[in-house]
């Protein structure tokens, strides 16, 4: 019985050979993407969860049950500042969580959005090192300093004469073009040595005003204990400078920020093109975002020639006439020649800019232990300054590329502290009180654009220095003896921290963690609330889904055409096999029998191109996992926790795709079987022909 | 003898779109065991409807039909295919064979829904009935390489490999040749003689009726003529 229920089947597949192929094709393919779609999707899930557990979440996130807000610190609300609830005192939490089994470690996190001048106005910066120059009697560096000062003179000059024409106000534009014209003539600096504040205060009162505002970046910062951090984000290593010394305060920034918003515009151009061009594969000349990047860097010349002294103007000038003969004209037409890259010349052009041009000038906003100015709206909604040293830049490995994991700039909780701006109970009274006098109006997240701004929506990280009503600023004095201040670790656990980021000894064990933690948060009345680094990562964490969601369609619509193709075949298959379906049936086979043959036709084929399919996608994965998959963009190195993904399947891909296949095959072949097993064995007494 | 199929008054109606068309008006008939029988008359007499009521692949309207001591409209869609299963063969007038298998595997299928014996018991008698049919180097083909002659040998073997007491054969020589269809009939006769099965056949051919024993002419669905032959 037995091999005749398998040979009918079998033969009737291999008599119906476009049928099958076309059937088996598309099995073969269904089966073919599920496998490799759910290995990558869990690939994904697992190196994403990599990444983000090991740069900021940690496995599971603690934070105050004041709040009811959730947790999210990638997108989402958390870093505009929302209330996120305190941990009032690190200390005890750190404690108790420490001594569940689960826990490995428990560090301790701030977050605070600050700002950082890039020096402000150039010709403030030049005035000042002017000073310095005088004071120092250094007339070498005068002198240069004197030529940079000239060269934006110059270039305000001719955009203030191209005002003429349409400015109303021209009696004030006449006179800062007659000012600009002083700075030019030589008799203006005869006097700079013997009565330089004559001279440095006309320039500070007359023509600073005229050069453009300066540049502040907002940065988001992570206040943290900075021994412990680089101990269980294991992933953290130093690219550059140091690790801040213990019980000392400081600043490290993320190298993504350093490359992307701290440099030179001229030299992250550069990068930018380079990375696109070498790391992503994209040519000038085809990819529009490029051309438009490689349009825009001629006109961007100024970055180069406001930083250069009139003798590296020269040397400068000189070597571009070397490599660029073509190029006639004064430093500027010969640098928006230099600036003119394309998909030839651009190597060049990269090299030569970083050997000769990039010396002569600042390439970053600060260097290595410098000491940067960080200001932060507190608590309490005053300003507060801060000044720390900028110990060095860090990444974390594998996913230096990924400005996801780059988002947040580390300061010793100390640091964090003041800038976050711990509001007392005496504090928040005194702000009720002036609430109520204002006539205070909270306003939602939805409406607050329309209400402040009239609906207008701009969002930029680089913004003019507005000028600041409520300050508090520590003297030099102060900032200096702040800076030498050292402290303990009893000072950076026995106080505010707004999240600690638990850490497990085994990322499996998140469930029964969740449970200790809420067991002990009960008992101990830690007045905790927590979230997996899924839930912490907000929308990022979010993504696994979408994605999954997207695969899943697709494997749903593919399914659903191999079920209407399966279904309409054996449909016809039925009517083409009425006669000899209906002599069976004479013969003396039951409708079981009949139900069989059918069913077992698409099983034989389904399972055998099902098989075939999904050893065709381990084949393809285990490739994949020896050469990797290159991550296309920024985005997807964070998702691929480096510059590849080298997927991973198991045995359950395997077999849940063949499941599925299974499934389908028989789902798809009921309705036919059962229209066969309708077929009655008097049609076989009628003669076909 | 004894009667091994009796109808008594039987009736069949088939329904055409909003009436119904009358094929039998009550057929009165008693087939002997071992008998060599044809049914013969028009087109539209109600022959292939008198068979399929023997057959046991439809029931009728009205009356009784008894094959095999077992009265068909009292038995469910199981019960009368196993009815057909161990007591009727069948030889279809387009042969019917399924043509995704061999000689050989055709034969052998009925004992497969059968079941019961051995793979050995099986093979010696699906071989033994290809031998009696005159096939036996054609054993591994598929009905495609085959005449129309051997295709319905091979279905005379397939009808006969589960020794069956009654064989229908519904116009089994109307897609063939005079002259195979006249060896056809040879062959069906000699099992006949040989096995003392009961054959029932409808046929249209004058020649094919002169070999029946016995000859039931049906006319507008009623039984007009019955003969009797001694011997042929």
């Amino acid at each position: 019985m037995n091999r005749t229920l398998i040979l009918i089947p079998l033969r009737n597949l291999a008599a119906n050979k476009t049928t099958s192929l076309i059937v088996g094709s598309i099995i073969f393919f269904g089966t073919f993407l599920v496998v490799l779609g759910t290995s990558l999707i869990d690939s994904i899930d697992a190196s994403m969860s990599k990444s983000i557990t090991s740069s900021i979440t940690g496995h599971i996130q603690v934070y105050s049950d004041a709040t009811d807000e959730k947790l999210t610190l990638f997108g989402g609300g958390f870093m505009g500042g929302d209330n996120m609830g305190e941990l009032r005192n690190f200390a005890d939490i750190r404690t108790e969580l420490e001594n569940l089994k689960e826990v490995k470690a428990v560090v301790p996190m701030g977050f605070v959005n600050g700002s950082i001048s890039g020096g402000g106005n150039r010709i403030d910066q030049i005035l000042e090192e002017m000073r310095d120059a005088l004071a120092s009697a250094d007339s070498v560096t005068l002198e240069g300093l004197k030529g940079q000062l000239q060269t934006i003179v110059r270039d305000l000059l001719e955009s203030r004469n191209k005002l003429l024409d349409i400015a109303e106000d021209q009696v004030t534009l006449l006179q800062s073009i007659q000012d600009l014209n002083r700075v030019l003539e030589t008799s203006f600096w005869d006097s700079i040595e013997s009565t330089p504040d004559k001279t440095l205060n006309f320039l500070e009162n007359n023509i600073a005003k005229l050069g453009d505002t300066g540049k502040i970046e907002y940065l988001r910062n992570l206040g943290t204990d900075l021994e412990r951090f680089p101990k269980y984000f294991d992933r953290f290593e130093i690219t550059r400078g140091q690790m801040v010394p213990a019980g000392k305060r400081g600043y490290i920034i993320s190298t993504q920020m350093y490359e992307n918003r701290l440099k030179n515009q001229i030299a992250r151009q550069f990068d930018k093109i380079h990375k696109d061009k070498f790391d992503f594969g994209k040519s000038i000349a085809e990819d529009p975002d490029l051309k438009s990047r490689v349009d825009r860097l001629p006109r961007q010349y100024r970055r180069i020639t406001y930083e250069l002294t009139p003798e590296n103007s020269r040397i400068l000038a000189t070597k571009l006439e070397k490599l660029l003969p073509e190029a006639t004209g004064d430093l500027v037409s010969k640098l928006k020649v230099f600036l003119n890259v394309n998909d030839d010349n651009f190597k060049s052009r990269h090299d030569f800019f970083y050997e000769v041009i990039a010396p002569m000038i600042k390439l970053y906003w600060f260097n290595i232990g410098d000491t940067i100015t960080i200001r932060s709206v507190t608590q309490s909604g005053y300003y507060k300054s801060l000044n720390v040293i900028f110990y060095g830049t860090y990444r974390f490995k594998g996913l230096e590329e990924s400005s996801m994991a780059g988002a947040f700039n580390l300061m010793d909780m100390l640091s964090f502290r003041e800038l976050y701006g711990v509001m007392t109970e005496e504090m928040k009274s005194e702000m009720e009180e002036i609430r109520k006098e204002v006539e205070f109006q909270e306003v939602g997240r939805e409406n607050a654009e329309d209400l402040l701004f009239g609906g207008a929506e701009s969002e930029s990280t680089t913004d003019d220095v507005d000028s600041v009503a409520f300050e508090s600023t520590v003297s030099p004095t102060e900032a200096d003896a702040l800076i030498q201040e050292t402290f303990s670790d009893k000072e950076i656990n026995q106080g505010l921290s707004l999240t600690g980021a638990v850490i497990l000894h085994n990322q499996k064990d998140i469930d029964q963690a969740l449970a200790a933690i809420d067991s002990a948060n009960n008992t101990k009345q830690l007045h905790l609330q927590t979230t997996t680094w899924q839930g912490a990562s907000g929308i990022v964490g979010q993504l696994i889904y979408v994605i999954r969601g997207v695969l899943y369609f697709a494997i749903f619509i593919i399914f659903l055409v191999a079920f209407v193709i399966i279904n309409n075949s054996m449909v016809m298959a039925t009517t083409e096999r009425t006669p000899e379906i209906g002599a069976m049936r004479a013969i003396g086979a039951h409708r079981k029998f009949v139900m069989r043959i059918f069913i077992l036709e698409t099983l034989i084929l389904g399972i055998s191109t099902g098989v075939l399919g999904a050893c065709a996608a381990a084949g393809l994965l285990s490739y994949l996992g020896t050469v990797g998959i290159p991550a296309p963009a920024d985005f997807f190195i964070f998702l691929f926790s480096g510059k590849h993904l080298y997927p991973t399947f198991s045995i359950s891909h395997l077999l849940f795709g063949i499941t599925v296949v299974i499934l389908i095959s028989v789902a798809s072949t009921i309705y036919p079987a059962r229209i066969a097993t309708q077929v009655e064995p008097i049609v076989a007494m009628r003669g076909r022909d | 003898m004894q009667a091994i199929v009796e109808l008594q008054n039987v009736i069949k109606d088939y329904p055409l779109g909003k009436v119904s068309v009358r094929a039998l008006h009550g057929v009165d008939l008693s087939i002997n065991k071992g008998e060599f029988t044809a049914i013969a008359g028009p087109s539209g007499s109600g022959k292939t409807t008198l068979l399929n009521l023997i057959g046991c692949v439809d029931v009728p309207t009205s009356g009784s039909v008894t094959v095999a001591g077992q009265q068909v409209h009292t038995l469910n869609d199981h019960n009368r295919t196993q009815l057909r299963l161990h007591h009727l063969g069948f030889i279809f007038q387009s042969f019917n064979l399924v043509q995704v298998l061999n000689v050989f595997q055709n034969v052998e299928f009925p004992l497969l829904l059968q079941g019961g014996l051995t793979k050995q018991q099986r093979a010696s008698r699906v071989e033994e009935i290809i031998d009696r049919v005159g096939l036996t180097p054609q054993t591994k083909q598929r009905p495609n390489e085959l005449s129309g002659g051997q295709r319905q040998r091979v279905a005379i073997a397939r009808a006969l490999i589960t020794q069956p007491q009654i064989v229908m054969a519904d116009e089994p020589t109307a897609n063939l040749d005079s002259k195979t269809g006249q060896s056809i009939i040879d062959l069906m006769r000699h099992m006949n003689e040989e096995n003392q099965t009961t054959f029932i056949f409808s046929t249209h051919d004058s020649r094919v009726m002169k070999y029946a024993r016995r000859l039931i002419t049906l006319e507008d669905g009623l039984v007009t003529n019955q003969s009797q032959e001694s011997a042929a």
